[in-house]
């Protein structure tokens, strides 16, 4: 069954049906699990709904998603960033940290529908995820959105392998970890004025969730891309694949 | 609102379709394109639900970097003598011969 998944194993399926029957069973429970639980919830009279919308005016935001998730419950947001980070140190690839942030390479073959399309793509995505940022406080969209935006633009530039980021920069570094130092900037600062981790005097909280998710998005956006390009880099070449997006 | 009922059940059916053949297809290939075209069905999916941070969340990363990440992976562990895909540029070549 999955020999197409597994690529080291070559060999038949050792048995067949009953791989089968456990897919069909464990898939068959979990919908009648998933249907029971769905029609004995009640969505609207349980949760933390009410709380948030009567917290809502002390937030700093209007937007619920986001006041849950950087004022509310800002620490799990913070570990979230942090966890992010530690998976980007994982996979960094281990190279000099002398070249600048961001090479160009002079390549014979111009692909021309691709770079006009970078062309005409890239900065609108751009435009876009500065609007998600921003739009963020007030309606659905946020530091995630944007950052994972801005990463998908970093995918489309890396395509024509012009461009070579070196991630083990000191630019690229900082850059990484830009949201974890912000958001931990913050708190600590919060700490000393009043006297609890990211608990935001109620003036200031739109201005310093902006700040953090500024920070968060980039860094955001630099892991994301990093770890596509993680993929992409054929190490000990030291110079990344071309990759075509049509084959 | 039967209008609504059974665009909800014809999205439902197909995602559960296309999660199916996203597991099952044969070409690995195959399977990261419909597992891109899941991630935009869901995508819809949470639209309907009215959860709009989920859904805008799940189309730029369940369907625009998870489906980059998945196919640049492919293109690495991808059978050599698999010639149902056209050439590869020269560049590709030299570096898969180095590796």
């Amino acid at each position: 069954m999955f020999n197409q998944i597994d690529l080291e194993y070559n060999g038949p399926v050792n048995d067949p049906k009953a791989s089968w029957l456990i897919t069909l069973c464990s898939v068959l429970g979990f919908l009648i699990v998933l249907t029971l639980v769905l029609l004995n919830y009640d969505a609207h009279n349980a949760g933390l709904r009410p709380y948030v919308e009567g917290s809502l005016s002390s937030s700093g935001v209007t937007n619920p998603v986001t006041a849950v998730l950087l004022n509310f419950r800002a620490y799990d947001t913070l570990l979230e960033i942090a966890v992010l980070l530690i998976v980007v140190i994982a996979v960094l690839p281990l190279r000099n940290s002398k070249t600048s942030l961001v090479r160009c390479i002079e390549v014979t073959n111009h692909d021309l529908v691709l770079t006009s399309l970078q062309r005409w793509l890239a900065p609108a995505v751009l435009m876009f995820a500065g609007y998600l940022l921003w739009a963020g406080a007030t309606q659905p969209g946020g530091a995630f959105q944007a950052g994972a935006l801005l990463a998908g633009a970093c995918v489309l530039m890396f395509q024509t392998g012009v461009y070579r980021v070196n991630y083990t920069s000191i630019m690229a570094r900082s850059l990484m970890a830009c949201g974890l130092a912000m958001f931990i900037a913050v708190g600590l600062a919060l700490i000393w004025f009043e006297g609890s981790l990211l608990k935001y005097p109620q003036d200031y909280a739109g201005v310093l969730i902006l700040l953090i998710e500024s920070g968060a998005t980039l860094s955001i956006a630099i892991c994301l891309a990093s770890l596509y390009s993680s993929l992409i880099d054929i190490p000990g070449t030291g110079h990344a694949a071309t990759f075509e997006s049509g084959s | 609102m039967n209008l609504q009922i059974a665009f909800d059940v014809m999205l439902m059916l197909n995602c559960l379709i296309l999660a199916w053949m996203s597991i099952f297809s044969k070409s690995l290939f195959r399977c990261i394109v419909l597992f891109v075209c899941l991630g935009l069905l869901v995508t819809i999916a949470w639209g309907q639900m009215g959860a709009f941070d989920v859904a805008i969340a799940e189309a730029a990363i369940g369907a625009g970097i998870t489906g980059a990440l998945l196919l640049a992976a492919w293109n690495r562990i991808k059978p050599e003598d698999e010639d149902a895909q056209p050439a590869q540029p020269a560049s590709e070549v030299n570096n898969r011969g180095a590796r």
